[in-house]
């Protein structure tokens, strides 16, 4: 029983706009100098209410950094992060204090992110009773309802995060997470741990939530397959850039930058190498800063690619890169195991 | 019988918690063996003991957990009967483990360079200094392109996709005769996976190793492995060839893995649901399965099936198949 009404898609002013986002990681040398890693470098993304974009993309390319980044978890050294009135970039950390509640996240190592000391059911009723989702008396059937719907036994209540296998915990990450009936999620890797029976049964419980509550979804995974199931919008990321984002139909039909194309023809396993990867070996680029994060990689590269950044087009379809795929060599590839 | 032992055999394993006042039966008789340079998959529900019995083997588990079996032999030595003091030499160096959890295998306060530094000279052969070259090496072949920097940071640093490629490295370094690999792959884009999977066959066949392989990705699962395991409730429900068992599976719970794998592929609102709840309560009696199968039959509710054969060197436990 809601006692607060749920967000409901469309209202002006709810879209998250990430704006030129860079986050910098400063990291002690140990001698004198902090060296410095961007992990994010000039993203900027639209997440509206209702919807359910997809971040995929390289182990590393700051799909976890960025989801963080969203919630508040990390401060971006520049760009604007406008939400519902604020610049919360700007902003010094209490201002997110209003939003913590509309703002939720699954996170992908799931252990890390419980109280070890904590039974699983106390886990779940703190936020509950800090929110005053349910009254008070209701919290223990709230939290055996909330077990249930993500597949577990109320009986999961008693017991502590080490006692439950990796696919339980996350499920119980995502009971968290929609308790207190947020207005965006972030789910990093939220059904990676999971068997594809249990899998599809919380890949339905999220969507059938985003279709009935208007939740809106950052979803981030490497499955293509779970991907093109439940996103709306996918956004590709390389190396702290988004080098292609679209309609998930459109990323999957007609991949534009050669990073996504390879990414989608590694699903196919057939053994063959991966055709796309270019020799590292040799090149000489003046200056990285200035020149396509994917140049060392990419097979369609031009002389252009080393000397000059391409920026993310326009949407609906944006991608970056100056030498796109045509839509003749994307052949799509099938996501999943043929039977 | 004149044929060498099997690298693995496990007879009749067993595992329980004590949780409060109650046993949780996690481990229920599970019997396998691996042979040399065999891939043996693992595959089943969430929470249906793969992780637990790859601890087991290992003796990894808190002392919450009461660990018993009929025989569990390597290269034909009776694991059960060494101390403490002598398995541990063997774990790490025979047998070795990379965890579904990276973050837990390493220690917060020291860098990937420890870690790995240490890996590589627990093999005596390595000297001193070597080992270094070797770490940029062995990260470089796990797809690291920065090796230099993933050495000297600590575990917060890194991705949890870089975290789990440099545990593979550490357990690679050690070059084990078997590796338990729970979920080595989770955290990677497809085409770092491709990458992994590459060099843990070539690894496997180099040093000519024996790898169980924990996966949910059925694909991944065909690719890489030669026979199949496929768990549910703490038991083996089917085993056999890899493409017997992902083609044409003979338990009828394999056989609902195969086709919410495919609904998944098929592009519906919304997929295939197994009838049911998951980790519910295993009944004293009769088939784990009963009370969600889609064929349920009245003995099922009664009779506990043994493994039938139903197929070369492929069994499955259900009544569906006559003994
Ligand atoms: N606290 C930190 N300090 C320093 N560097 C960090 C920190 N957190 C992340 N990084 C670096 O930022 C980069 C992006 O990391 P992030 O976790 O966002 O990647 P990811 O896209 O989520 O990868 P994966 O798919 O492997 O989870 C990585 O190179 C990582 O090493
Ligand atoms: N330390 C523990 N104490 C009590 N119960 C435990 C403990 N570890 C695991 N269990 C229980 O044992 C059962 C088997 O867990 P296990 O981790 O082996 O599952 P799994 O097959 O690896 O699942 P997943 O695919 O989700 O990782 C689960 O029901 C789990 O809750
Ligand atoms: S811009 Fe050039 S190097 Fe970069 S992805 Fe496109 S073709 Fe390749
Ligand atoms: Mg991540
Ligand atoms: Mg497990």
């Amino acid at each position: 029983m809601a006692t607060e009404p749920t967000a409901l898609p469309g209202q002006p002013g709810q879209t998250m706009q990430l704006r030129d986002i860079v986050l910098d990681f400063r990291t002690r040398s140990g001698f004198g100098q902090d060296k410095v890693f961007r992990a994010l470098d000039g993203v900027s993304l639209d997440i509206a209410p209702g919807q359910i974009v997809g971040l995929v993309g390289e182990s590393g390319s700051g799909k976890t950094t960025l989801g963080k980044t969203m919630l508040g978890v990390h401060r971006p050294t520049s760009g604007a992060i406008h939400y519902r009135g604020t610049d919360l970039a700007a902003a010094a950390p209490s201002a997110w204090k209003p939003f913590r509640r509309d703002l939720q996240m699954v996170f992908q190592d799931p252990l890390s992110s419980f109280n070890p000391r904590f039974t699983l059911g106390s886990s779940l009723a703190l936020p509950l009773a800090l929110h005053a989702v349910v009254p008070k008396k209701q919290i223990p059937d709230e939290v055996a309802s909330l077990l249930t719907r993500v597949g577990l036994t109320p009986d999961h209540a008693k017991r502590y995060p080490h006692e439950l296998s990796g696919g339980q915990l996350q499920r119980v990450a995502i009971a968290r997470a929609i308790s207190v009936r947020p207005r965006f999620i972030v789910a990093d890797e939220a059904v990676s741990k999971l068997d594809v029976s249990v899998r599809a049964q919380v890949l339905n419980l999220l969507k059938r939530m985003n279709r009935e509550t208007g939740v809106g979804l950052v979803f981030i995974t490497h499955d293509l397959g779970v991907a093109r199931f439940l996103c709306d919008r996918i956004a590709v990321m390389y190396f702290g850039r988004i080098v292609e984002e679209g309609p998930t139909e459109a990323i999957f039909e007609e991949p534009k930058h050669p990073y996504t194309l390879s990414l989608l023809r590694a699903r196919q396993h057939d053994r063959a190498p991966v055709a796309s990867d270019a020799d590292e070996a040799g090149l000489a680029i003046p200056d990285p800063a200035k020149a396509c994060h994917y140049a060392p990689r990419c097979a369609r590269r031009l002389p252009r690619c080393l000397v000059e950044r391409p920026r993310l087009g326009e949407p609906p379809h944006a991608f970056a890169c100056f030498n796109p795929v045509p839509a003749a060599a994307a052949a799509p590839a099938p996501a999943v195991m043929k039977a | 019988m004149n044929a060498s032992p099997p690298l693995l055999e496990v007879m009749n394993l067993r595992t329980s918690f004590a949780v409060g006042q109650r046993r949780v039966k996690a481990v229920r008789g599970v019997s396998f063996t691996i042979g040399d340079e065999e891939v043996l998959g693992l595959i089943g529900e969430s929470g249906s003991g793969k992780t637990v019995t790859g601890m087991s083997l290992l003796r990894l588990l808190p002392d919450h957990a009461a660990i018993e079996a009929d025989a569990i032999r390597f290269r034909g030595d009776e694991l059960t009967a060494h101390d403490e003091e002598s398995f541990r030499k063997l774990r790490g160096v025979q047998l070795a483990m990379i965890f579904q959890d990276p973050v837990g295998s390493f220690n917060p306060a020291k860098t990937i360079g420890w870690h790995l530094e240490h890996a590589i000279l627990r093999r005596s052969e390595t000297d001193g200094k070597a080992w270094r070259a070797e770490a940029e090496s062995l990260l470089q072949d796990v797809g690291i392109r920065a090796p230099e920097r993933v050495l000297s940071s600590y575990p917060h640093q890194l991705s949890g996709g870089m975290l789990q490629r440099a545990l593979i490295a550490m357990v690679i370094a050690l070059r084990p005769a078997l590796i338990i690999a729970d979920e080595p792959t989770t955290n990677l884009d497809n085409l770092v996976e491709r990458q992994i999977l590459e060099l843990i066959r070539v690894h496997q066949r180099r040093l000519k190793a024996s790898v169980l392989f924990v996966t949910h990705d059925l694909a991944i699962a065909e690719d890489i492995c030669d026979r199949i395991a496929v768990m549910y409730a703490g038991e083996i429900v089917e085993i056999g060839p890899a493409d017997a068992v992902l083609r044409n599976p003979q338990h009828p719970y394999a056989a609902c893995l195969l086709q919410t794998s495919i609904s998944l592929a098929q592009r519906q609102e919304y997929l295939f649901e197994l009838a049911g709840e998951p980790g519910g309560k295993i009944p004293d009696e009769g088939c784990a399965f009963a009370g969600r199968c889609p064929k349920v039959m009245p003995q099922c509710r009664t009779i506990h099936p043994d493994m039938r054969a139903v197929g070369p060197d492929h069994q499955a436990r259900c009544l569906l198949h006559g003994d």
